[in-house]
């Protein structure tokens, strides 16, 4: 090569290196890895090595992050590579909705867990109710059609619920519900992440409240869930998704939102972090997130619904306590329209120390929903899976 | 930390040669010296003691060796010095392999240690038994260099995790009056190094770490065959890569520093691939290990052949403690014989036989690399059973056909660029001024517009590090 352009290289390398330098304040870094030399443990985590959460910390920050994502994104696109990001346990779709597969399990430990649990509640006269909440596709031969690969997410749900039916353990299944209303899985989830829509979660909801009313003794009026009783607010093209953001907007696209808030009129009592306080549903919504500017920071509309223990003073009976998964941000607060009184735990998050049994008898529950995505059958295979401790309920 | 990280590129990189190009030249190689264990610390904090002391007593009995006079004395101080190294080198890559094959033989229950290998171990034990031979052997004279510059040798951060081992007596010399042209070479290599690594070994990893994990029931032939030629491919780019990038690096700061390859896959013979794979090593294991033994110019050929099973069977162990690699490196002690007692590559004469032999070199390296990338012996070997056995899966056939498609164009491109296109196209350009400069010139975009690509991966978390820093 001549050595004019090996000098250009050279200009543009430097210039790239020092602008880049200036800009993202790289020279910060060079404190955090003395630091790191001097107190390595305060960087440590379970996941990487000191300099490696250095590493990812600064490149998170970099000034034109969401650009190269973007970048990738869009030349991933061109290149039609829809599995490219497989290592992030991603796949997309011609339609550009984000799939995910699951390896095979032998539903051992669940079921050993869920019959103890079982035995406890029974034992204590406490109803229990495990809600099957769906993944983004119903038959575990579409991801083989579409991608050539295999998972197991429905076929682990299938084996794992039909052992404790046959426990007598009464089970919502709710990919049942899709068949029966002969609804299209794929308008049930947003194409970018992995959670349901908000109209998903209010029919979810629907039919969670006439399980609790079947298997539960509850009496709850199941008109308060048609959807002629809510307003609904669309956004068209106004986010993107957890998995989106791993891909880039630039190949999926965004996704569009509702914002769905009950007609009839509410009143709460509610108990959070900011103390005991009155409020309606309005309360659950947090509209601040509701910002359009599209780009990869902005925070993840689904969670612009909260779940947030509650007294619903229009209503009577009724005291539950939902275990739960973040799917459940947007069926815990349509599910608190029926019931008197609902708490929430999502048991990942638990300190170990938590004594859940305890928790259950000292709050006098009368019912314990169990909603769970069905992905969370299987994750105590892997000790690193966030939701490795999702049965554990001891 | 990895040479392709942001937090390198973008902070430890300029800093390091803002630092380097603003202190004097006196200073230049001790500052270069601070800025390389700053680097190891960072890497591998809690081996930092260990590598620093080393490095000193490796200098030191150095030192020694090159003052003593007595040849009896020299002799035991080159010994210690080699015997500390070495030793350091079996303890925490070796321990764990001797119990378990300890184990496996007398049925016995010894703890496995799980140890963590200290950055570059296996390239810094053999540059410093360099440094020691050299110096030993009086191939240097160390009267005029200051100790720094051989701690510098030892440690130099461009170096330490993968190589390539350069020698101490020759090609580790600063070039002052050049620095500015190196530095522009060396620019350009590390760009190159960069795209080969992230666009090319990165993006076939994705294909080879799924065949590879994948139950070996479920692999049918095409697909492993896709896995095996891919992972050829990867390896090639993987440390290529980096070792572009080493060099690079080296000589932006005014280093030169030794080849490591030359398209390795368009050798005719076996033996030849290692004239252009790791060359660094092949030259290291030479120069050190084949030679002294009495090499190729043994009286008897029992001899000869007995110092290439010794030279095989280290190699074949230096890439890793585990019974794969020892068959990995008998298998080449096997061919390289045989080519050797036979001199079948050069005696073929007509082209068809040639090109056939050719292709059968290409399929047993390609062979060699699944039992390389195996997680053991019987699970090499069950690959290879599924490579020539066909075998037949209707889900991995379909997943096959899909990473094609979709992996066409990464593909295609490795499989070019080991080819020497690139120096092809310039002997083609040569004398033909205009036509040069436009096509160095859209190389040089394309260089760029690929650098920009390949930060992008880095960036949205598509980047796994170097195969052989596990070596």
């Amino acid at each position: 090569m001549e050595h004019f352009i090996k000098t250009g290289l050279s200009i543009f390398f430097i210039l790239f290196l020092f602008i880049a330098f200036i800009i993202d304040k790289s020279y910060l870094q060079i404190m955090h890895m003395a630091d790191y030399l001097l107190e390595p443990e305060q960087y440590e985590t379970d996941q990487a090595d000191g300099i490696d959460e250095i590493d990812s910390d600064f490149t998170i920050r970099l000034v034109h992050k969401d650009d190269f994502v973007e970048f990738n994104g869009a030349m991933m696109k061109m290149l039609h590579m829809r599995g490219q990001y497989s290592d992030l346990g991603i796949y997309i779709t011609d339609d550009l909705y984000i799939v995910s597969v699951y390896p095979q399990t032998s539903t051992d430990y669940e079921y050993e867990q869920m019959m103890d649990f079982k035995q406890f509640l029974d034992e204590n006269g406490i109803n229990l109710l495990y809600v099957n909440e769906p993944v983004k596709y119903l038959d575990d031969n579409m991801i083989v059609k579409e991608f050539g690969v295999e998972t197991y997410g429905n076929r682990n749900a299938d084996k794992f619920l039909e052992r404790i039916r046959a426990e007598g353990v009464p089970v919502i299944d709710l990919r049942d519900n899709v068949k029966e209303d002969g609804l299209d899985i794929t308008d049930l989830f947003y194409r970018t992440d992995h959670h349901w829509t908000t109209r998903a979660g209010l029919w979810a909801t629907g039919i969670i409240a006439e399980g609790l009313n079947t298997y539960c003794g509850y009496d709850i009026d199941l008109s308060l869930y048609d959807e002629d009783q809510y307003t609904f607010r669309d956004w068209k093209k106004c986010w993107l998704g957890e998995q989106g953001k791993k891909v880039a907007k630039a190949y999926v696209g965004l996704d569009d939102f509702t914002e769905i808030k009950p007609d009839f009129s509410t009143e709460y009592i509610f108990e959070s972090s900011k103390g005991i306080y009155e409020g309606t549903f309005d309360e659950f919504v947090n509209e601040d997130v509701y910002d359009d500017k599209n780009d990869n920071a902005t925070d993840l509309w689904h969670y612009s619904y909260r779940k947030i223990d509650c007294i619903n003073q229009k209503a009577d009976y009724g005291k539950v306590l939902l275990l739960s998964d973040s799917y459940d941000h947007v069926t815990e607060p349509f599910l608190s329209l029926g019931v008197h009184e609902i708490d929430d735990l999502e048991v990942r998050g638990l300190d170990p120390s938590f004594d859940l049994r305890q928790y259950i008898l000292d709050n006098d529950y009368d019912t314990v929903i169990i909603a769970y995505a069905q992905f969370m059958i299987g994750a105590h295979d892997d000790p690193k899976s966030a939701n490795y401790r999702m049965f554990d309920f001891h | 930390m990895e040479i392709t990280s942001m937090l390198f590129l973008l902070c430890f990189l300029p800093v390091s040669l803002i630092i380097y190009y603003v202190t004097g030249d006196k200073a230049k190689e001790g500052v270069l010296l601070g800025i390389s264990l700053f680097f190891y610390a960072v890497g591998s904090l809690r081996y930092f003691l260990l590598f620093t002391a080393v490095v000193i007593i490796t200098v030191a009995l150095g030192r020694q060796i090159h003052k003593a006079e007595e040849k009896r004395i020299r002799k035991l101080l080159f010994i210690a010095a080699i015997c500390i190294n070495v030793v350091i080198l079996c303890y925490y890559k070796y321990t764990d392999f001797a119990i378990i094959t300890l184990n496996q033989l007398f049925d016995s229950d010894i703890g496995v240690r799980n140890l963590l290998l200290p950055m570059g171990i296996s390239f810094f034990t053999f540059k410093a038994i360099s440094y020691l031979s050299d110096v030993y052997l009086e191939r240097i004279d160390l009267s005029d260099i200051s100790p720094v510059h051989d701690a510098l040798y030892l440690s130099f951060f461009a170096q330490i995790q993968s190589g390539p081992l350069t020698r101490y007596s020759g090609s580790f010399q600063v070039e002052k009056e050049k620095r500015l042209d190196l530095f522009s070479d060396g620019v350009y290599r590390f760009l190159i190094g960069f795209n080969k690594k992230i666009l090319l070994a990165n993006t076939l990893n994705n294909i080879t770490s799924e065949v590879f994990s994948n139950s070996i029931e479920n692999l049918s032939t095409p697909y492993i065959w896709l896995g095996s030629i891919c992972y050829s491919l990867q390896l090639f780019f993987d440390f290529a890569g980096y070792s572009d990038m080493a060099i690079g690096i080296s000589e932006m700061f005014g280093y030169r520093c030794m080849e490591n390859f030359d398209y390795p896959y368009i050798t005719d013979s076996v033996s030849r691939f290692w004239r252009r794979w790791h060359i660094s090593l092949s030259q290291w294991f030479r120069d050190y290990i084949y030679i002294p033994l009495g090499g190729s110019r043994c009286e008897k050929r029992s001899k000869i052949y007995r110092n290439l099973f010794i030279v095989w069977i280290l190699t074949g162990i230096w890439h890793g403690a585990n019974w794969n690699f020892v068959f990995w490196g008998f298998c080449y002690f096997l061919l390289i014989a045989f080519e050797r007692a036979t001199g079948l590559p050069d005696k073929i004469s007509s082209k068809l036989l040639k090109f056939i032999y050719r292709l059968l070199t290409l399929l047993f390296i390609n062979c060699q690399w699944v039992i390389f990338r195996a997680d053991d012996l019987r699970t090499g070997l069950q690959y290879l059973k599924r490579m020539f056995i066909p075998a037949s899966n209707d889900i991995t056939e379909k997943r096959t056909v899909i990473m094609i498609r979709e992996y066409f164009v990464f593909i295609f491109a490795a499989l070019l660029f080991s080819l020497p296109v690139i120096p092809w196209l310039e002997k083609k350009l040569e004398g033909k001024k205009w036509a040069k400069r436009i096509v160095d010139t859209i190389l040089g975009l394309a260089i760029i517009f690929l650098f920009v690509w390949a930060m992008s991966f880095v960036i949205a978390g598509q980047n796994n590090p170097f195969t052989y820093a596990d070596f």
